[in-house]
């Protein structure tokens, strides 16, 4: 899934490492959910979108501009 | 990197039998085994002490069968379904080539085995979906 996890982390100056600390995951994790190849579960994404002050449904994006909704 | 994690059940088992093993082969003076076993032992103390704290990479912490977040305890289930998928195929070709080339006859742990690992199987199946 698509996020803004990488630009909201750099505009903090913060390393991969370092928001791993503060979310109790490891380095290779944050990689992997920057690269969007690892989707986080509710709990990591609401910490997440907590952690950068914003919303889930702002931090994460559905693929193509998806945007789930009816009509 | 973070608060130690707590020591996977795998680990915990896998870590008694091995000191256990060892100790019993100390005690009844199979040597190299015993100094094998415990070698084995503390080179998987070191290797779990470093995984706990999140230290090193995520394929080290994982072939030691100890994920530090969820992302590698997605990855470690997965590779584990593998892993028993295999031993239940491996095992039930090794009976059927037994039985056929045996007039019928299958080794007894051959048979324990591929029963046993059924068995749990089929429990691990019930309390997933019981959780799910």
């Amino acid at each position: 899934m698509d996020n803004d996890i990488r630009r909201l982390r750099t505009e903090r100056g913060l390393s991969q490492a370092a928001l791993g600390q503060a979310l109790g995951v490891s380095r290779q994790t944050v990689n992997s959910l920057e690269a969007g190849r690892y989707d986080p579960s509710l709990p990591l994404a609401i910490l997440l979108a907590r952690y950068f002050d914003t919303t889930v449904e702002s931090l994460f994006h559905l693929p193509g501009g998806r945007t789930g909704r009816h009509g | 990197m973070d608060t130690p994690r707590q020591l996977t059940w795998f680990n915990r088992i896998l870590l008694a039998v091995v000191v256990a093993g060892g100790l019993w082969c100390t005690a009844t003076g199979v040597w190299w085994f015993a100094a094998g076993l415990l070698g084995t032992a503390a080179a998987l103390g070191v290797v779990l002490w470093r995984a706990v704290r999140g230290r090193g990479s995520d394929t080290r912490r994982l072939d030691a069968a100890q994920p530090f977040d969820e992302r590698e305890h997605a990855a470690s289930t997965w590779s584990f379904a593998v892993v028993g998928r295999t031993a239940i195929v491996a095992l039930v070709a090794a009976v059927v080539v037994q039985a056929a080339t045996r007039d019928g006859r299958v080794d007894a742990t051959l048979a324990s085995a591929l029963v046993l690992v059924c068995l749990v199987w089929a429990t691990a199946i019930r309390l997933a979906l019981r959780r799910a």
